[in-house]
């Protein structure tokens, strides 16, 4: 079982507590009245897929219930790290995020 | 109010007995409180307990206790005769916040005897270790299945809330558990 680290309870907790919650750091169309189709396809729709370190956004629903930035790398599903929503990618050092 | 959940004193047989008890007890006047820093230092002068601003601790004070469930949120625990609402609604008129009475929501267990905390992390993948989780540390969790609110109240006691649909389903996960408790 992963160890993942609630930035929120700022411990780390087991990961039947946590649900995964798409990629993270997408940013929506500032007028969205004036974006084009491709745009919001783009926005909607459009995913990375990446081998390795991804951004995504998790919940600890059974917990504090908050939303929060993750960096997992997709090969070896490691928790590199994680932070608050809103808050700036942190800089990425040898912690595991656990 | 709706009738408390039926439970009764469960004890192991034999030389368990001593060992650990799963006890049903009455929930207590409970409030959710929601709101910013400043509001929740209000609410808690009204309610005379200070709302903890560390994460996952609870403060207790005259029968009075305050749980930290998330950033924005505290658990309100008074005694069943307690008629604080009234006046919690008074101080906080003024503010935004929410403040949600809970108290039919809940069963509450208590937990007690040596073995607890290998008890309950038969169903709890969570370090129940005295350093990490150590008395008035306080959590939402996942018991077996099931969203739970457990919080150390001593040593070698636990007070674990679940929905009350629940009880029974959580009452018998650890009693069957219980029987795999090593032998003194």
């Amino acid at each position: 079982m992963l160890l993942i680290r609630c930035p929120y309870c700022e411990t780390a907790r087991p990961e039947v507590e946590f649900r995964h919650g798409g990629e993270a750091l997408m940013e929506r169309p500032r007028d969205p009245s004036r974006a084009s189709d491709a745009e919001w396809i783009d926005y909607l729709y459009m995913r990375r897929n990446p081998k390795g370190p991804h951004a995504e956004r998790w919940r600890h629903v059974h917990g504090c219930g908050r939303f929060f930035n993750c960096l997992r790398d997709t090969v070896s599903d490691r928790i590199v790290v994680t932070w608050r929503a809103g808050e700036p990618v942190p800089e990425v050092t040898d912690g595991d995020g656990a | 109010m709706v009738e408390p959940v039926p439970s009764t004193r469960f004890t192991l047989g034999n030389n368990r007995a001593e060992r650990v008890s799963i006890l049903g007890i009455a929930p207590g006047r409970q409030f959710v409180f929601r709101g910013p820093r400043e509001v929740a230092d209000q609410c808690g002068a009204a309610f005379g307990v200070d709302l903890p601003a560390s994460p996952c601790r609870a403060n207790r004070q005259d029968g009075r206790a305050a749980l930290r469930l998330g950033p924005d949120e505290w658990l309100l625990i008074a005694l069943p005769d307690d008629a604080v609402l009234a006046s919690l609604r008074h101080s906080l008129s003024r503010f935004a916040h929410a403040l949600v009475d809970v108290s039919s929501s809940d069963a509450v267990f208590e937990i007690r005897g040596p073995s607890t905390a290998l008890l309950l992390n038969a169903a709890i993948p969570l370090d129940l270790s005295p350093k990490t989780f150590p008395v008035d540390a306080c959590t939402r969790t996942i018991l077996a299945k099931v969203g739970v609110l457990l919080w150390r109240t001593e040593q070698e006691c636990f007070r674990l809330q679940v929905a009350r649909s629940f009880a029974a389903y959580v009452h018998d996960v650890l009693a069957e558990a219980a029987w795999g408790l090593p032998d003194a």
